[in-house]
Formats: structure tokens, C-alpha cells, sequence
């Protein structure tokens, strides 16, 4: 070893990667390995995440189940709208309108998605009425947004 | 929804951000507000010098005109004491749906 050599004591020391800053402010100066989160404190999120399913109650399950039904129903609606938007022409020549006409077309196209995102949004665990309130929200979103041009169109081209 | 299980997030939205977000949303409904209320002004006139007054569409023009503001005031009423994030879902899921009502409201007519 020529003296220029780093030698052992001038490697890095191990534990400082385990160690951030500020964690002698907030008491927890000693390394954090990832079998040790319940001595510091940590949830252990690995172990809950079985338990969780497992306490699923019946009325939680129809939740999901109706969630998950009504998700197919919205993605029919976005396809409805899809072909909806292919029908329509925008009826005038000026730059705005037909700018913000393209905009109210994507805005169709992506309506049920926003809002099936939104009533979940509103309806987040541990609301009030959350089922009933989800439910009631996803009908009505369904009924608002038939899409009724390409709706028109299909029950005409069938007779 | 109850107090513990989300805690009120107004306060922690600024007060600008809650206002411009609320500001930029009634401005691109107030945009299918006006077309609408344009046609309602425009289109009956238009009926009436061909002589066809009973064929009026009054209820999609009403209609056309009615849901923009609706819903944008209950998207509003429904986004409070919400995190800035959930408020922006709701008033442009509110948007997209005054948006595909107008074009229904457009192909009904």
C-alpha cells in the first residue's frame, strides 16, 4: 500500500447513508432498516394491507362491485361520446367558435371519465352515506351524459 | 362526511388560488353561457322571419342557457372545504358536463 493510498479509516462510514438530515431533532438519530419501522414508529403498511381486506364488510363489497359496474357503464358513455363527436360539424366560420367548439368536443369525450373521477373524489372513505351518495351521484352522471347524438344517429340508421 | 375523517382543508388553500381557480372555471362556462344565450336571443327571430314561430325550440334554448350556471354553482357548493386538487376534479367535471349537455341540447333543437 503506497501512503497516498485511502485506507480503511478514510472510507465513507455505512451507517452515514442511513441517516438523514435533521433526524437528531426529531429523535430518530439511530439507522432505520426496513424491519425495524415498528421500533421507530412507522406504520407497517405490508402486514395492515391483508388485515384491511379481510375486515371488507358485505356493504363495502356491493360498494366496490357497484363502483366497478358503473365504471363499465361510463366507459360505454366516453365511447358513445367518441363516436358522437365524429357526427357533429361546427355550424358557423369563425376562428373562436370553432376553436372552442373543439374544446367542448374533447370536453364531451372526457366528461364521464371527470365525472365518475369527481364522485369519487367527493365520495372518499369515511364520508357520510358514502355508498348512497356515490351511487345516486353516478346515476345521475349517467343520465346527464347519454350520448345522445350518436344515440340518435344509431336509432335512425335502424330504421 | 364527517369533521374527523377529513378535516377542513379551506384554510389551507390560499385564498388567490381559490379565486382564480373559480375565476378561470366561470369564465370558460360563462363561454357556453353566452353561445347559448346568443341562440336563445338570435334563433326565434331567425324561426319567425321563416314563419315557423310554433317550431321554436324553447325548451333546449332555455335549458341551453340554465345549465352552465347551475352547474358551475353546485360544482362550487360541492368543492368547498375541499383541497384545491378535489375542487379542480369537480369544476371540470362540471365543465365537461355543461359541454356534452350543449352539444346534446345542439342535436335535440
Amino acid at each position: 500500500m503506497t501512503p497516498d493510498a485511502p485506507g480503511p479509516l478514510d472510507e465513507p462510514d455505512d451507517d452515514e447513508a442511513l441517516h438523514w438530515a435533521g433526524d437528531e431533532a426529531r429523535a430518530q438519530a439511530a439507522p432505520r432498516l426496513r424491519d425495524a419501522h415498528t421500533a421507530s414508529g412507522a406504520p407497517a403498511l405490508e402486514a395492515d394491507a391483508p388485515e384491511a381486506d379481510a375486515v371488507r364488510t358485505p356493504a363495502e363489497r356491493a360498494l366496490f362491485a357497484g363502483t366497478v359496474a358503473f365504471g363499465v357503464a361510463y366507459l360505454a358513455l366516453s365511447i358513445g361520446w367518441i363516436s358522437s363527436v365524429q357526427l357533429l360539424v361546427y355550424p358557423a366560420f369563425d376562428l373562436l367558435g370553432e376553436i372552442m367548439w373543439q374544446f367542448g368536443e374533447f370536453l364531451a369525450m372526457v366528461a364521464p371519465a371527470l365525472w365518475f373521477a369527481a364522485t369519487l373524489t367527493l365520495t372518499p372513505e369515511g364520508a357520510r352515506h358514502r355508498g348512497r351518495t356515490r351511487m345516486i351521484a353516478l346515476l345521475v352522471g349517467a343520465l346527464v351524459l347519454v350520448p345522445w347524438p350518436a344515440l340518435l344517429y344509431w336509432i335512425g340508421s335502424t330504421q | 362526511m364527517t369533521a374527523a375523517a377529513t378535516p377542513p382543508a379551506d384554510d389551507a388553500v390560499p385564498l388567490g388560488w381559490r379565486v382564480g381557480v373559480a375565476v378561470i372555471f366561470a369564465l370558460l362556462h360563462g363561454w357556453f353561457l353566452f353561445t347559448a344565450a346568443s341562440n336563445l336571443i338570435a334563433l326565434p327571430a331567425l324561426y319567425a322571419a321563416q314563419g315557423y314561430d310554433e317550431l321554436i325550440p324553447w325548451t333546449t334554448l332555455i335549458l341551453g342557457v340554465a345549465l352552465p350556471p347551475v352547474f358551475y354553482v353546485v360544482a362550487l357548493l360541492l368543492g368547498r372545504r375541499r383541497m384545491l386538487s378535489a375542487r379542480v376534479v369537480v369544476l371540470a367535471a362540471s365543465l365537461a358536463a355543461t359541454a356534452a349537455s350543449a352539444l346534446t341540447l345542439y342535436v335535440l333543437a
